[in-house]
Order: structure tokens, then sequence, then C-alpha cells
């Protein structure tokens, strides 16, 4: 087991406390596959005048210690779901909202299936337990050969991505190489770690574990998403014994980064928190 | 002379997308290179001009990037021409804010791609050597156990786990009675098949979590991890039955081993266990072969 410190560290965990003091619920914010904490930065600000907020990378992504990553914890989505665990126990936390965009909305499922009595709630932004169309009753998008095109052109990205340049321009203090360096820590991860968390993320059918989620869901879909189209959003609610279900009108599949207010109101709605927004 | 030139006379595709992504000017390198004309593109989604692929890297990388860097650069992408044909494409692009728009510059890539190509398939034929040759280092090459420095390598983690968990592990030390004579009368291939022969059984019996070494000769190293004196001395009994069934010319075939088996101190080494081992193996051999001995006090004296 790891302690409070070695966890903060290896998750690169940030703690925000609540403009509405300490009595406060706990959003345990979890990224999706390619990015990192950052991916959050639109919707934090106003979900921090009710909630205390708990960030993090999985290992492998962004600022977290890459040391810390093994190709066989990482190979599947429970592995990702035991980092989640692994916060919650070194920050004691309970009775927290679990908040997962894409891959981490079904993170989420495995981690509160492990540990239901983590958690509270839980709010999937886009998710899809399965981006392979399987058979008439369940289309997830894709195919096998779009998704080994997928690893082909991260491949070919990688190589193009120098980020061993990334000392270069860390540490001289100006937003030029502040920009830099967020560059390098968004997109260029190792490739054998990106590829791995996208075999875990794109080739998995996680829909057997749907029926089996014990707490209140938000089901938070975009109206017109490439990854995952409204059919997999409703097949998703559709199976969770307690979910909502809310089609926001958007384009894409970043909804907290390109409709951030409409992801804050329904969080809190669905918290039971009063709106006071201007 | 005036400067009658226009965005068309460009070697590249530029693209202007809208904040709901719709397409609002494409030059007429998108008609010439790639068979879309501006007819079929304005006012469509760009995703319809992306292979599925490309759409999973727009929506993971791309927006999110674009979104907080405001640009981005020579990120490769699989477009769609207007034939449905893949033609790579290295992509840069510019949100502009105020205008809400966003501003693609598409190179094609068809040469760097191929280059591309190799270096992934390079990379791929390195990786899949260090695999084989990683293999090829730990395992003993005549019974494709794993050999002595894995043995050693493997029982370290497992004994510092040991120490951690407080669980009891075992150690077999094995040694084929009368080998030499198998040599001498049939021959060294024999003795050879002898050794593979004896090797499967030994992976048959063993559980998963078992480590199955040949440590050298006709000696042999097991390691049991969470398994008392007890249940080793029962994972024995199963290993001389299932090699007394064994059909080989030279046969029937038996064999001695000593057991070392205890909790873990702190300071227990992979070679203190293998002398506890080596000691009860002795008396084994002693006692007339063909049996197990479990280390006890009275052998320390050897």
């Amino acid at each position: 087991m790891l302690n409070e410190s070695e966890v903060m560290r290896r998750n690169n965990v940030t703690v925000i406390e609540s403009a509405a003091g300490p009595k406060v619920k706990t959003l345990l914010l979890a990224h999706g596959f390619g990015c990192d904490q950052n991916m959050w930065r639109f919707v934090a600000p106003a979900l921090t005048q009710h909630f205390r907020l708990v960030l993090f990378d999985y290992v492998g992504s962004g600022r977290s210690d890459i040391s810390a990553f093994s190709m066989q914890r990482y190979a599947n989505l429970e592995g990702y779901a035991q980092d989640v665990l692994d916060i919650c126990e070194a920050l004691s936390l309970t009775n927290v909202t679990l908040v997962g965009h894409s891959v981490s909305s079904m993170i989420s499922l495995l981690a509160a299936d492990k540990q239901p009595d983590y958690f509270e709630r839980i709010v999937m932004i886009c998710p899809s337990p399965c981006f392979l169309n399987i058979d008439a009753t369940y289309q997830g998008g894709f195919e096998r050969d779009d998704l080994d095109e997928l690893l082909n052109l991260m491949d070919k990205n990688y190589m193009g991505w120098a980020n061993y340049l990334t000392p270069l321009v860390m540490g001289t203090g100006n937003d030029n190489a502040l920009l830099s360096e967020l560059n390098s820590s968004f997109c260029s991860t190792d490739p054998v770690i990106a590829k791995t968390f996208a075999k875990a993320t794109f080739y998995s059918d996680y829909r057997h574990i749907l029926p089996l989620v014990g707490c209140p869901v938000l089901v938070l879909q975009s109206e017109n998403d490439a990854l995952a189209s409204e059919q997999v959003g409703q097949y998703v609610a559709q199976h969770i014994p307690q979910a909502s279900y809310l089609c926001v009108p958007a384009k894409g599949h970043c909804l907290h980064m390109t409709d951030p207010d409409t992801v804050v109101e329904s969080i809190e709605a669905f918290l039971n928190v009063a709106c006071h927004h201007v | 002379m005036s400067n009658a030139f226009t965005q068309d006379d460009f070697l590249c595709g530029c693209l202007v997308t809208d904040s709901e992504r719709k397409i609002v000017y494409v030059n007429g390198y998108f008609e010439r290179e790639w068979g879309w004309t501006s007819a079929l593109l304005l006012g469509k989604n760009s995703d319809s001009l992306f292979t599925r692929s490309s759409c999973i890297f727009y929506e993971s990388y791309i927006v999110p990037v674009l979104s907080i860097q405001k640009r981005f650069d020579e990120i490769q992408l699989a477009l769609l021409s207007a034939k449905g044909e893949r033609i790579p494409v290295i992509a840069n692009a510019r949100l502009n804010n105020e205008q809400d728009l966003t501003f693609w510059s598409l190179f094609s890539a068809t040469k760097r791609d191929r280059l591309y190509e190799e270096l992934v398939e390079a990379r791929n034929a390195l990786h899949e050597q260090s695999l084989a040759l990683k293999a090829l280092s730990i395992t003993d090459e005549l019974t494709g156990l794993l050999n002595r420095r894995e043995i050693k390598h493997r029982a370290d983690v497992i004994l510092n786990l040991a120490k951690r968990t407080l669980k009891p592990m075992s150690l077999l030390m094995m040694d084929v009675d009368h080998f030499k004579r198998i040599n001498d009368n049939h021959g060294h291939q024999q003795g050879d098949e002898v050794l593979q022969a004896l090797s499967q059984v030994l992976q048959q019996v063993a559980r998963d979590s078992d480590i199955v070494g040949r440590f050298g000769g006709e000696e042999f190293v097991l390691i049991l991890p969470n398994t008392d004196a007890a249940c080793a001395q029962v994972f024995c009994q199963r290993l001389h039955k299932g090699i007394s069934a064994m059909q080989v010319t030279g046969g029937p075939i038996t064999v001695s081993i000593g057991i070392s088996s205890e909790l873990i101190g702190q300071k227990t080494t992979f070679e203190y266990f293998v002398r506890l081992a080596d000691a009860a193996l002795y008396r084994a051999k002693l006692a007339g072969r063909n049996r197990s001995v479990l280390y006890s006090e009275h052998d320390s004296g050897q």
C-alpha cells in the first residue's frame, strides 16, 4: 500500500478547497484518454463554489510519475480504476462524487464496483462502454480496422513529437515557456504508455458492468459526438439501474471544455446544490 | 503588374471551420488534389473530411489542445478524398477566439508517411527481436525451463514479497537418480531426452505461480510461494508420481528431492535457502534415493 504522499506524487494529485468552506462534498475529476487534469480547467473555477475538487493524472498521463507505469497493470481499465481507488484511500475520501470523462466514466464504474463505499454518485461525461461495433444490438461506432489505424496514427505522431526537448524549455519562467511545458505534458507522453491506454480504452467491452452500478448516475451526452453517439449514451443510461440521462445540444466529445457552463449546472443540479450563477 | 494570385495558388489545403465545426472555407487545392469542390464541403461537419481513426485523434488531442493552447502543429491525420481514398496529411491549425474560427493548413504527407511506416516496422521488428533475446537470455536451452540466473532473479523478488506478507515459501532441489548411468548406457542424446521429458512433468505439476528452473546438469530447482512444509511434501509426492509414469528409454526414472521450507526471516537469502535444500537433498540420497526429505536442524552438521 502506498501512503498519502506517494500517491499524491505518483498521480500528480491536486486538491482545491471550496470557496464555501470545508463542509462541502468532494468531486473527484478523472480525465479521459489523451489528456490530463488540464482538461478540467474550464469547469474547475465554477465547481469550487460548491465543491472541494480532487484532480489527478493517471499514471502515464500528464505529470504523473511515469516510472510507476506497469504494462501489466495498465493493460486493462481495472488498473486505472485502481489509481482512482488508491487516491480515495490515500486521501481517506468517502461519499465522493466521481466525475469521469469518456473512458474515465467507465473507469469510475469499475472503481465503484470494487469499492462501493467510497462513492456516493457518479457523473459520466460522454461515456462509451465499448467503442467497437459488436452486432445489430450494439454499435459502438468503430470497426477493428479503424482502431488499428488509430494506433498506427499514434505511432506516427509520436515520432514527430520531440518530448526529449522538454527540459530545454522548462524553468525560464515566462508564459511561452509555460505554454511549451503544457504542450509537452499534454500530448507527449511516452508512446508505449499512450498506446497501452489507447488499447485498454478502445478495444475493451465493459457493457456487462453497467447493470452492477449501485449508486445514482448522471449520463451527460453530447448531441453530436463522433466517439460516443447518442445511441451509445442511451444504451449506457438504460442499462444502469439508477441513471438519469441528459443530452446536451453541443458538438464534439469534450463537453466539459466546449460547454463548461452546462456541465457545471448539470452536476450542481444532480447533487442538489442551489445554483447562484449570474 | 498586379498581384493576381489567391489562396488557391498555395500547394496546401487551406480550411476554415467555425465553432460548430462547420466548414466555412476551402481553397482550390481541395478540388485539384482531393476532388472536393467547395459545394461538396461548405456547411458540412469537418469530421466528414477525416477517417474514423482521425476523428478519435481529433477528439482526444486536437480539441483539448486547441481549446487550451489555441493552436497545434504537425499532427498527422488521415484525410478522405472525395472518392474515399485515404490521404496522409500533416495538419497545423490556429483557433481565433474573437472570430470563433479555426484556420487549418493541410499538407500532403504521402512520402513522409511511407518513411514513418518503415520506421514503425523497423521499431516493431526491433521490439520483437528484443523480446526474443530476452526470452533466450532467461531460458535454459535444452529444457526451456528458466536458467540459473533467472531463477536467482525471480527468487529474490519472491523472497522480498514473502518478507513483506509474512507468508511461508518452499524451495526444492531435485536431482535425477543415477543420471550418469543413463548417459553411459544410452548415450548423451538419450540423457537429454530424459531431462526434457522430466521438465515437462515439472511444468505440468507446478502451479502458475511456481518457479521451475534447471540449475545445471541433472539438477533442478522449484520455488513454491505461499507453500508451507506440509504442502511442499504433498507437492513432491505428485512430482514423484508423475516422474515414475514417464515413458523414456533407460527408465523408469526416479529423483531425489531436498526441501527447505519456512517462514522467511528478514535476513533470509536465496543462497541460504538453496544451502538448506542441498543439505536435505544429500540426506535423501544417503537414505537410498527416490524420495523427498525435508530439511531439519539435523542436516546443518553436513
